[in-house]
């Protein structure tokens, strides 16, 4: 079993009295598309920064493709290909001129440049435009062509912030499918650090990190999953009474119960088995059942519960 | 490794004057002034006292200013336009980054001294400028040699510390015009000081001058070079 492309142990970083990134714990496999997903500000580009060795720890270790990143923060970024929340390219120059620059920047030999930065363009339908100035370009190209550049010295890690922000649909799942391949073909790993759930759900693995902590853990399916332990079930029908949804909230089974805006019950379960017994109670109690529809919860329902939930527990590892 | 250096700070030479090259208003905002004044600055000033050292003192204080602006705006403009944190997450070691961009402010520099200096010299060399009757040439180029190239240095290297050390470009900007204009008005200061000047270049002075400055310049380019640290590049003033 290879090692795992990211291994990080207590993570922390702090700036004063103000923890960014409090003690995470991460492993990422080899050839995985790894997903950070969280809200601004839930301490993912400082995350990013920690691992490419760009700031120190404040506590903790970290090491990425076998290398410790404190010791061998070069090492780390000689294999890793990076996109940061800002597509950082340079504006006065042409596409052609800023794909040379980062080729020239990995001592890339000018044949094998010259013939990358053309096998790049002509793949992503840039080709036609590499001499016109970056300045003159749409936000999405300008992200496509930083990809480009991240992927110039075939990278064994791809480190993508906010990868698909400014990206049309076309784009993204241009992008995703790309990725995809990079990761099983060429066994590169991937990680995206997003704030958007979809992007996230289509990941391998992810981490849920808000205020600097990871909230949850697993793949997107699994998070979903392990979220619907508290199930929510809508009853629509007549005779649902406050004293009702007082009655129902009484049992231990049931963690939330309240009508919503359209009459319906809303209920919070522990399980879904307790549900019929919940039914039977309001059917004894005198309320008219009409239906009862289980909500499935995606992810973005999950991450939302999570982010807005507040977390003072300990952290997950994973 | 210390191939590698030159190398990357080649690579990042060449980016910057890249860069510069496709500003299309770089240039004429800053040559054709630069040699407008250096054309009647001669003979605005020429019949003070301290005619040739003044105007020295002048042509040279236009450059020195517009190469530590530069220099400070390629470091700190780079940050926030966020292309510096992609250089630093490259394989780059941030030595070769600043050494890179400092030398490229440097030759740009020294241009733009040239610019300043050319029409001085051609027009002494047609004949005389009245009042500087007794300027020799080769005295003025081992001026601009020994002091005005070490002092766009000083500049460069200056420019660059302080947008190391400060918060934004808006602010770092700010305090290199201010330190430039500092320099000029010291140097002004210098000639009204000299004790029984008489306003001549004189080559020992000039070596000396240029000396002192040299090692200025070693000194903030060592401080510098140790300054340079990945984070302290990112987090603006760390």
């Amino acid at each position: 079993m290879p090692p795992p492309a990211i291994l990080t142990e207590q993570l922390t970083r702090t700036i004063g009295a103000k923890t960014i990134v409090d003690r995470v714990n991460l492993s990422v496999s080899t050839g995985v598309i790894f997903g950070v997903l969280g809200p601004m500000g839930a301490g993912k580009t400082t995350l990013i920064r920690l691992l490419l060795g760009l700031v120190e720890p404040t506590y903790g270790a970290a090491w990425v493709l076998g290398y410790n990143v404190r010791a061998n923060a070069d090492a780390v970024r000689a294999h890793t290909g990076v996109v940061l929340q800002s597509p950082g390219l340079y504006e006065n120059l042409t596409a052609w001129e800023n794909l040379d620059l980062f080729g020239r920047i990995w001592h890339l030999p000018t044949p094998e440049r010259n013939e990358r930065i053309r096998a790049l363009l002509r793949h992503h339908g840039l080709w036609e435009r590499r001499n016109e100035r970056v300045a003159d370009w749409s936000h999405g190209m300008k992200h496509k062509l930083a990809i480009l550049r991240a992927l110039m010295h075939r990278p064994k890690l791809l480190v993508l912030d906010e990868p698909t922000a400014g990206l049309d649909a076309v784009d993204r799942e241009l992008l995703r499918t790309d990725l995809a391949v990079l990761a099983r073909q060429e066994g590169v790993t991937a990680l995206i650090a997003t704030h958007d759930p979809a992007e996230a759900a289509l990941c391998d693995e992810i981490v849920i990190m808000h205020k600097g902590r990871i909230v949850a853990a697993g793949s997107p399916d699994a998070i979903v999953c392990a979220s619907a332990a508290k199930r929510r079930v809508m009853v629509t029908g007549h005779g649902f009474t406050a004293e009702l949804v007082d009655l129902v909230q009484s049992r231990q089974d049931v963690t939330h119960a309240a009508i919503d805006e359209q009459g319906r019950l809303i209920i919070e379960v522990s399980a879904q088995a307790v549900c019929a017994a919940v039914v039977n109670l309001l059917v004894e109690s005198g309320a008219a059942v009409d239906s009862v529809t289980r909500c499935n919860d995606d992810l973005a329902t999950v991450y939302r519960t999570l982010v807005e939930e507040t977390h003072e527990d300990r952290p997950v590892s994973r | 490794m210390r191939t590698d250096l030159f190398r990357d700070s080649l690579v990042i030479f060449v980016k910057e004057w890249r860069e510069w090259s496709a500003a299309r208003t770089l240039w004429p905002a800053s040559v054709a002034p630069i040699m407008a004044w250096g054309a009647v600055a001669p003979h605005l000033l020429g019949q003070l006292e301290r005619g040739p050292l003044m105007v020295g003192v002048l042509l040279a204080g236009l450059p020195l200013v517009l190469s530590a602006i530069l220099s400070a705006d390629s470091l700190a403009g780079e940050r926030e336009r966020r292309t510096l944190e992609t250089l630093l997450a490259s394989r780059l070691s941030e030595q070769a980054i600043l050494l890179g961009k400092m030398s490229a402010a440097v030759v740009l520099g020294w241009m733009l001294l040239l610019s300043a200096a050319t029409p001085v010299i051609l027009q002494q060399w047609l004949g005389p400028i009245a009042g500087f009757e007794r300027l020799n040439i080769a005295t003025l180029l081992w001026g601009l040699l020994a002091v005005g190239a070490p002092c766009v240095v000083l500049a460069v290297t200056t420019g660059a510390l302080i947008a190391l050390y400060t918060s934004s470009a808006r602010v770092a900007l700010f305090l290199t015009i201010v330190f430039g204009g500092m320099l000029v008005l010291i140097a002004f200061g210098a000639l009204f000081w000299q004790p029984g000047g008489s306003g001549e270049l004189l080559v020992g002075s000039l070596t000396l001058t240029g000396l002192v400055v040299l090692a200025l310049d070693i000194t903030l380019t060592i401080l510098l070079l140790i300054s340079a640290r990945r984070e302290r590049m990112i987090m603006t003033g760390g």
